[in-house]
């Protein structure tokens, strides 16, 4: 590689450092940097490492604190503890009786057999979330607002996902679903309890992080752990308690009610869904008042 | 007590500090020469980032100052506060090495 190339790809690990320490150090760390490029043309620890300790400076200058820290982390747990939980609760091979004909046999059909898709779902939005208010944190005022769109993309693309992916039992009493009996299968789910709930989390997690003003109030943190925390315990407990074959698709296409196809989706007007519904919506809106005063 | 120890505030990175004072004492140098000496005599290889992560908190320090340079390289010196730590540091990593090295000939003797 050529000087002009090493220098090209030393200014670029160079922007992995605030502003301020590039005035201070630019020069001489990106002449190191194209030292060190000659030498080793391909090395993934150093561009590990000027990333990690780029990080570290951003941090450094911010005085991030452990409240900041402790909510990322909180909401990464959170996500990743719902979508262990689901992955224990939820078992996509199961086979069990068709409420409606005790006979007859019905599948859990996952979106995709090789992963649960709720779990991935949840750990999708977990994880998103976490590095938006990770990023939100480090970066700039005006770079957070790029990632805060960029985060909340990214959380709606995981509910996405979860939703066109839900479960449905199909009985295995010879019925062919249509694709169009699907369609309006997955549309119904859409409105389901969970993805209610996982939309007011993005909500709630969103205004408590992207707002003008960074400050964290323990009011604010209560508000994004209540909103989340029940969002998510809202998403896991109706694959714990729901009956599967309370609610019957069976508009589109079926002669008969044993040949219905029994939706997997939290049960509709379940009290307990509602009460958590409420609860988070509550939350949300403490964030959203909190976020108004302050501002 | 090892807390009023300069480089004992350093953490994970009294590693590093040690090893690039101990480079600076033989004299002035840049951080490629530093790579390359440290290299040589240790067998360490510090990495771009962490070699300057050490040095930002040796200059806050005031154990080393940067020296003025033409080109793009600047070289840094130990200043005297940075030599009396580096000093101290050694003196108790030497006796840490004596007295493990005392009892492993008497363990190997026994």
């Amino acid at each position: 590689m050529g000087r002009a190339g090493a220098d090209r790809r030393a200014r670029r690990l160079l922007r992995w450092y605030p502003k301020e320490w590039r005035r201070r150090y630019g020069e001489e760390f990106t002449q190191l940097l194209a030292d060190d490029i000659d030498a080793r043309p391909r090395s993934w620890q150093r561009t590990v490492d000027v990333a990690r300790s780029g990080l570290a400076a951003h941090v450094a200058r911010r005085h991030l604190t452990r409240s900041r820290l402790a909510v990322s982390g909180l909401i990464l747990g959170a996500g990743l503890a719902a979508a262990a939980i689901l992955r224990v609760a939820v078992d996509p091979k199961r086979q069990i009786l068709c409420p409606r004909n005790p006979r007859a046999a019905c599948l859990i059909v996952p979106g995709h057999g090789w992963v649960n898709p709720a779990a991935l779902g949840v750990a999708m939005l977990g994880v998103a979330a976490a590095a938006g208010v990770l990023l939100a944190v480090v970066l700039g005022p005006f770079r957070r607002r790029l990632v805060g769109a960029v985060a909340i993309v990214c959380v709606g693309a995981a509910l996405v996902v979860w939703v066109a992916t839900h479960r449905e039992v199909v009985p295995l009493n010879s019925y062919d679903p249509t694709a169009g009996s699907v369609a309006v299968h997955r549309t119904l789910v859409w409105t389901a309890a969970d993805g209610a709930l996982i939309g007011i989390a993005a909500l709630g997690v969103a205004l408590a992080v992207f707002g003008r003003t960074w400050q964290l109030t323990r009011m604010r943190l209560a508000g994004v752990i209540l909103v989340l925390g029940l969002a998510l315990a809202g998403a896991a407990l109706p694959h714990l308690v729901r009956d599967p074959g309370e609610f019957q698709g069976c508009a589109v296409r079926a002669p008969t009610p044993e040949d219905c196809i029994h939706l997997l989706g939290p049960r509709w007007l379940n009290p307990a869904a509602l009460a958590l519904c409420g609860l988070a919506a509550a939350g949300a809106a403490g964030v959203l008042v909190t976020r108004r005063r302050r501002g | 007590m090892a807390g009023d120890e300069p480089l004992a505030r350093f953490g994970r990175f009294t590693g590093p500090a040690t090893l690039i004072l101990s480079s600076l004492a033989e004299g002035p140098k840049h951080g490629w020469a530093l790579t390359k000496d440290i290299e040589a005599f240790a067998a360490i290889r510090l990495a771009p980032g962490t070699l300057y992560e050490a040095l930002n908190r040796l200059e806050g320090l005031g154990l080393i100052e940067a020296l003025p340079s033409d080109d793009r390289r600047r070289p840094y010196q130990l200043t005297a506060a940075g030599a009396a730590a580096l000093e101290e540091h050694l003196a108790r990593q030497k006796r840490v090495v004596d007295v493990g090295l005392s009892r492993l000939n008497a363990r190997g003797a026994s």
